[in-house]
């Protein structure tokens, strides 16, 4: 058993007899600073005519930190004993022993000696002693009585087990259960209970949203946009109460608001949030903005509308703007600058991500920011994405391009990890090339290309060319490339990216996202199948870093079973083979009988036998890994 | 007390009403509380877990021992042929059965996984507990919760009119 030595043993002696002062009654909320200052009963000291000095000292104990507790001592210093040995010794009479238990500190992970103040409870004198206090010398022990919070737990679970035990749990833990939902649901369930009630001041992360409909849970409704304004209002109204109410000293360390562009109501939740954002501390802090009506439905002048729409909430509500650190705009036409002058009112920004965005047809939008780490942009019909000056960019995603040339031009943007592309490609689309692409980027590590099951859109370059490029390269992904092609060409990163570690490769037609309407994929240029030429550079090369392959719709043909021996010749240290069955989508399976036709059974070796086979005719035994 | 059995280290933990459970280190590390406990070098003999009684112990053993990342000489005969996504989703799987108790019990392992800093134990717990709340209707929630309306009628009728949003 632990016992108490180390420090507080040392200072602990000799052991007095007399009880110390119970600490006075218990104060929930921050009780540890008044405890410090209030002045001290004396101790008996051995000089009766000099009171002596008294002092508060808070120790950690280590055993009892040990098991997640601190505790709190308070301490009359009596007798300044002199010199023993050289060393000075102070005599201490513990006067009382508070505990502050990891239950109450650990709120949403902090470290329990920041939060301490919020969780101290008083040990009341009990003829019971706690477990704990086993761990105290004995001296300790009659001022150690029950934790009062144990009491929830051993005892009511025998008698009222089936009572009102949500409100009973410790405010950090319901808090910590709140901030798993949406700040609607949660605020709903707040109003169960007066108790519960003031929890809403209390959350430090807030997210709200207009989806957020009484019954959004139940994925079979469907919400008529009267209900979505409809919560857009509540969203308003609760984002003024909430952060007009909540207890200032609480961090904000996360919120989101997700609302419809709508004048008055976009106006109070930006004026709220400026004020807050002034008086309260902040951790990151993000608006997902959408427009009332969807993308499909917009006509060209609704776009515009939305537009500057948007440029006068910037405009009215520009401190609210300065403080974002993450934006998503929806289904907005800007005019040429109006972008830049967003970028530069949002001056914190860290991520923005731009749906159906674009600042006119064609259009070539430029991007300076101190601060953005994150670039995404879906659709849209920009000519050109030129990220001039973009120092802390770490990420960028862009999906389905509308440029018949390269869609982005790398300025300066010398921390470019991630580039995710995606592309439904027809004929007359570029073929990219990456040597030209990024040309002035060489720090990517991990590079995502998505073909939509349709057309390869990169160009196998020769390591000549891409090498200075792609020399950090470390884990490629090659998704939805169509069913049954040769593989052969995707060697060429191989061949140009000497640190590559990782390939994963999807191969899937994946019929839900193609077009299959045959005379319109002839109308749009879409194209067939075809195998995509490619030459090896230097057929003997080696390959020292590659060291896991997967590859999603695997069938045990000839094209496959020769790429995979090709990639195992060349990548001299393979550690790891994953072979994974065709990809399932659910809304796959809602298709039309005549496509499903055209769907051959998939032939992945499902049996102990077949994979024995396969992996006999791949010729390793060790690293091949049949996943599915 | 802390021994030795085929190469692996048992701790002895102990509940306050006296039940003594031994596991393996590395199941009681699972418990960041313990962990801490154990890397301070304290725990040479039995732990003694205070406020945790010793049918939500055996749980949150239970738990531990499934959670525990499968290396080492057994581990990886067991994870050679399965894919980690299907670890995963066995671990789900076992996850929602385990959760299957009473709220009462529910509520002890929520506090439990809080007191010994289990963090998925803790997200499980939690996430049910939300999940039902967010499912359902207030008055649904309230009798399954059987929390008590502790409002007077006057105050109650001023929440209503107050938050109406969230009474539609």
């Amino acid at each position: 058993m632990c016992s108490i030595r180390g420090t507080l043993a040392d200072r602990i002696h000799p052991p007095r007899p007399q009880v110390p002062t119970p600490p006075a009654a218990t104060q929930p909320r921050n009780p540890l600073p008044r405890r410090r200052s209030e002045p001290l009963p004396s101790a008996a000291g051995p000089n009766p005519c000099r009171p002596p000095p008294t002092t508060t000292a808070i120790v950690r104990c280590h055993h009892l930190r040990c098991l997640g507790y601190y505790a709190w001592l308070r301490f009359g210093r009596n007798n300044l004993a002199g010199d023993r040995g050289g060393r000075r010794v102070v005599d201490f009479v513990v006067q009382s022993v508070c505990f502050v238990a990891p239950a109450q500190m650990n709120i949403a992970g902090a470290e329990y000696s920041n939060k301490a103040s919020s969780g101290v409870r008083h040990c009341h004198r009990s003829n019971k002693v706690d477990p704990i206090s086993a761990y105290l010398p004995t001296s300790l022990r009659p001022v150690v009585g029950p934790i009062s919070h144990n009491k929830a737990t051993i005892e009511d679970a025998a008698d009222d087990g089936d009572g009102d035990r949500l409100s009973k749990l410790p405010n950090d833990l319901l808090l910590n259960i709140l901030e798993r939902v949406d700040t609607l649901d949660a605020l709903r369930a707040c109003f169960l209970s007066k108790q519960m009630l003031k929890l809403p001041t209390l959350l430090s992360q807030l997210f709200l949203s207009a989806g957020s409909i009484p019954g959004h849970h139940d994925s079979a409704r469907v919400f008529r946009p009267s209900e979505v304004l409809r919560t857009n209002r509540a969203v308003a109204h609760v984002t003024d109460n909430i952060l007009s109410t909540r207890s200032p000293e609480i961090t904000i360390s996360k919120l989101k608001i997700k609302f419809v562009l709508t004048q008055h109501e976009s106006l109070t939740i930006g004026k709220s949030v400026a004020r807050a954002m002034a008086t309260q501390k902040f951790g990151a802090a993000e608006f997902e903005v959408t427009t009332d009506k969807a993308y499909k439905i917009c006509s060209p002048a609704d776009f515009l509308h939305f537009g500057k729409q948007f440029n006068d909430f910037v405009g009215a509500c520009p401190d609210a703007f300065a403080g974002l650190t993450r934006l998503w705009l929806r289904n907005m036409r800007f005019g040429e600058f109006d972008i830049p002058n967003i970028l530069s009112t949002c001056k914190l920004l860290e991520s923005l991500r731009l749906s159906h965005c674009d600042s006119g047809i064609h259009s070539v939008l430029q991007v300076e920011h101190a601060q953005l780490a994150e670039l995404e942009i879906d659709q849209g019909k920009f000519e050109r994405v030129e990220l001039i000056c973009l120092p802390k960019l770490q990420r960028v995603r862009y999906n389905n391009w509308c440029s018949y040339e390269d869609p982005l031009y790398f300025g300066f943007a010398p921390q470019l990890s991630k580039l995710i592309l995606t592309k439904t490609a027809v004929r007359s689309q570029k073929t990219l090339e990456l040597s030209q692409l990024l040309a002035n980027v060489s720090s990517i590590s991990d590079l995502h290309l998505d073909f939509r099951s349709e057309k390869i859109w990169v160009l196998p370059e020769c390591p000549k060319l891409l090498t200075p490029v792609l020399s950090k390269l470390q884990h490629v992904n090659l998704d939805h490339l169509p069913e049954g092609c040769d593989l052969a060409w995707t060697m060429f990163i191989l061949e140009a990216a000497p640190s590559l570690k990782e390939l994963c490769i999807t191969l899937w037609d994946h019929w839900c996202i193609m077009t299959t309407d045959n005379e319109f994929r002839k109308k749009y240029g879409f194209c067939e199948k075809i195998d995509m030429k490619w030459k090896p550079y230097a057929p003997d090369f080696k390959h020292k870093n590659l060291a896991k392959l997967t590859i999603y719709g695997f069938q045990p043909d000839d094209n496959l079973l020769r790429y995979i021996r090709s990639v195992m010749e060349h990548a001299v240290n393979m550690a790891e083979i994953s072979l994974h069955d065709r990809k399932v989508c659910v809304s796959c399976s809602d298709l039309d009988s005549e496509i499903k036709d055209k769907f051959c059974p998939s032939r992945y070796p499902r049996t102990a036998e077949k994979r024995k086979q396969t992996t006999e005719e791949l010729g390793s035994l060790a690293m091949i890994h049949f996943r599915s | 007390m802390a021994t030795r059995e085929a190469g692996k280290k048992m701790i002895m933990l102990k509940s306050p009403d006296g039940m003594e459970f031994e596991v393996e280190e590395a199941v009681a590390m699972e418990s960041q509380t313990i962990r801490k406990m154990i890397e301070d070098d304290c725990a040479d003999t039995a732990i003694l877990i205070p406020n945790i009684n010793s049918k939500i112990l055996s749980r949150v053993i239970e738990y531990c021992n499934k959670h525990v990342p499968t290396t080492g000489a057994t581990g990886a005969a067991a994870s050679d042929t399965v894919a980690p996504a299907a670890l995963a989703e066995d671990l789900k799987i076992w996850d929602a059965e385990f959760i299957k108790v009473n709220r009462a019990t529910r509520f002890d392992l929520i506090q439990a996984a809080s007191y010994l800093n289990i963090k998925g134990l803790l997200d499980l717990t939690s996430q049910t507990t939300i999940d039902t709340i967010s499912d359902n209707s207030l008055e649904e929630i309230r009798s399954f919760l059987s929390t008590k309306n502790d409002y007077l009628p006057e105050e109650e009728q001023t929440i209503r009119r107050e938050n109406q949003w969230a009474f539609q």
